[in-house]
């Protein structure tokens, strides 16, 4: 698609560096060394989006699994560790 | 980098959560008159009445008839109406710290991506049922005048939500923290895509005066350049040799902890020049060149903090 210029209509060639990085030069920084992974992956994907049930329990679960990341949890705990700051209420 | 980007839009998704539930708990009226004292008000009106405060500033800063008022005037009022509900309070906290004298946080960030903060302030300061009260009385068309804020323009992505989300938590955990940035004037830009390409139009989002910032005129502060800057072609250069100064104006935001007991500040730094030597000089260099309204200064003395380039990000 992207040497057939399907996203570049109307400026042939705008993606051929890219291509030529990719293909042709080696790809000096592995960008496609996960790509067979990466689809494996969005097949699995795609596959549990078809299965309603099994889609809204991952996803229950996900949004439930990241309280940790309250930046109130992560506040309390710089505060706590590194900056060794207290509360000053205010009367 | 993954987990700080997953961090922050995981603390963005749950800010929104939390907020959503606040907006529909009721407050008994005992409540609001609580509240009202809490943040030192005494009985004053909201709105709904001729010497309230969302009237008044209607009236005494616009000048106009409430009645008639356009829905940037409408937004303004409602945001100078909760600035003066939280004014003491904020004031409050600062004295309290001051003589607690307790362990300061100070939060440096290039970045505070705040978003707007009309929603944000009204949920914090749990003034809901006296906003909703303002929309029955007038008429308002709250999600309509909710956009007549422009989204700060202090940041574009994770590090800046980031800060912001922090800054929040601290005042939620009482803590005595202070956030410094810069005040970026254009702040991101604006976005188009022509003929494939993108373009970039400035975004002038402090172009009518942001209702929340307080100048702070006598806490300016001298900054002293072994370089002289100049403007060419459109960049910014620096002539090493030539000395000069520049002048770092704090504008306050208050920056609200949830329930409102805290109000913390994030103090953001304008530049202007040095007094007016080279005004001239301005003039001459760029006659179509507006004077920057709240940051007197120069063409080159302003451009540091005029536009924040959205180059990587630093997450």
């Amino acid at each position: 698609l992207i040497s057939s210029d399907y996203f570049s209509r109307n400026e042939p060639g705008a993606f051929v560096p890219i291509l030529d990085a990719l293909l042709a030069h080696g790809d000096h920084y592995m960008h496609l060394a996960d790509l067979g992974s990466y689809l494996d992956a969005d097949r699995r994907l795609c596959e549990l989006y078809t299965d309603r049930e099994g889609w809204a329990r991952k996803a229950i679960l996900n949004v439930a699994g990241s309280g940790k990341f309250s930046s109130d949890r992560t506040i309390a705990q710089y505060a706590d560790e590194i900056w060794k700051a207290k509360p000053c209420p205010v009367p | 980098l993954i987990e700080l980007i997953g961090r922050s839009l995981g603390e963005a998704a749950m800010n929104e959560a939390g907020e959503e539930a606040a907006t529909r708990r009721p407050i008994a009226a005992e409540a609001e008159a609580d509240l009202l004292e809490q943040y030192g008000c005494g009985p004053i009106r909201f709105s709904g009445h001729q010497d309230a405060l969302f009237e008044r500033h209607l009236l005494f800063d616009d000048i106009i008839d409430p009645d008639t008022a356009g829905g940037r005037e409408r937004f303004e009022a409602t945001a100078r109406s909760v600035r003066d509900v939280l004014s003491q309070r904020w004031v409050e906290t600062e004295r309290t710290y001051n003589r607690v004298n307790p362990k300061r946080i100070y939060y440096l960030s290039m970045e505070f991506l705040i978003g707007r903060s009309l929603s944000n302030n009204v949920n914090n300061l749990l003034l809901d049922p006296f906003v909703q009260r303002a929309v029955e009385q007038r008429g308002l068309d709250w999600p309509h005048l909710l956009e007549r804020e422009p989204d700060a323009g202090l940041g574009n992505g994770g590090l800046g939500r980031l800060a912001a989300c922090f800054l929040d938590s601290m005042a939620t955990m009482q803590l005595p923290a202070i956030g410094y940035g810069l005040r970026y004037e254009y702040g991101m830009f604006k976005q188009t895509i022509e003929d494939g390409w993108q373009r970039e139009y400035p975004d002038h989002w402090l172009r009518r005066q942001d209702p929340w910032e307080v100048l702070r005129p006598h806490e300016t502060v001298e900054v002293k350049l072994g370089c002289s800057l100049e403007m060419h072609g459109g960049s910014l250069r620096p002539v090493p040799g030539r000395s000069s100064t520049v002048v770092g104006v704090p504008f306050d935001r208050p920056v609200i902890a949830y329930g409102g007991k805290t109000i913390n500040t994030l103090r953001l730094w304008g530049v202007a020049a040095h007094h007016y030597f080279d005004f001239q000089e301005f003039c001459l260099a760029s006659p179509c060149n507006r004077w920057p309204i709240a940051s007197p200064g120069t063409a080159r003395a302003g451009t540091t903090t005029t536009s924040r380039q959205p180059g990587p990000h630093w997450t």
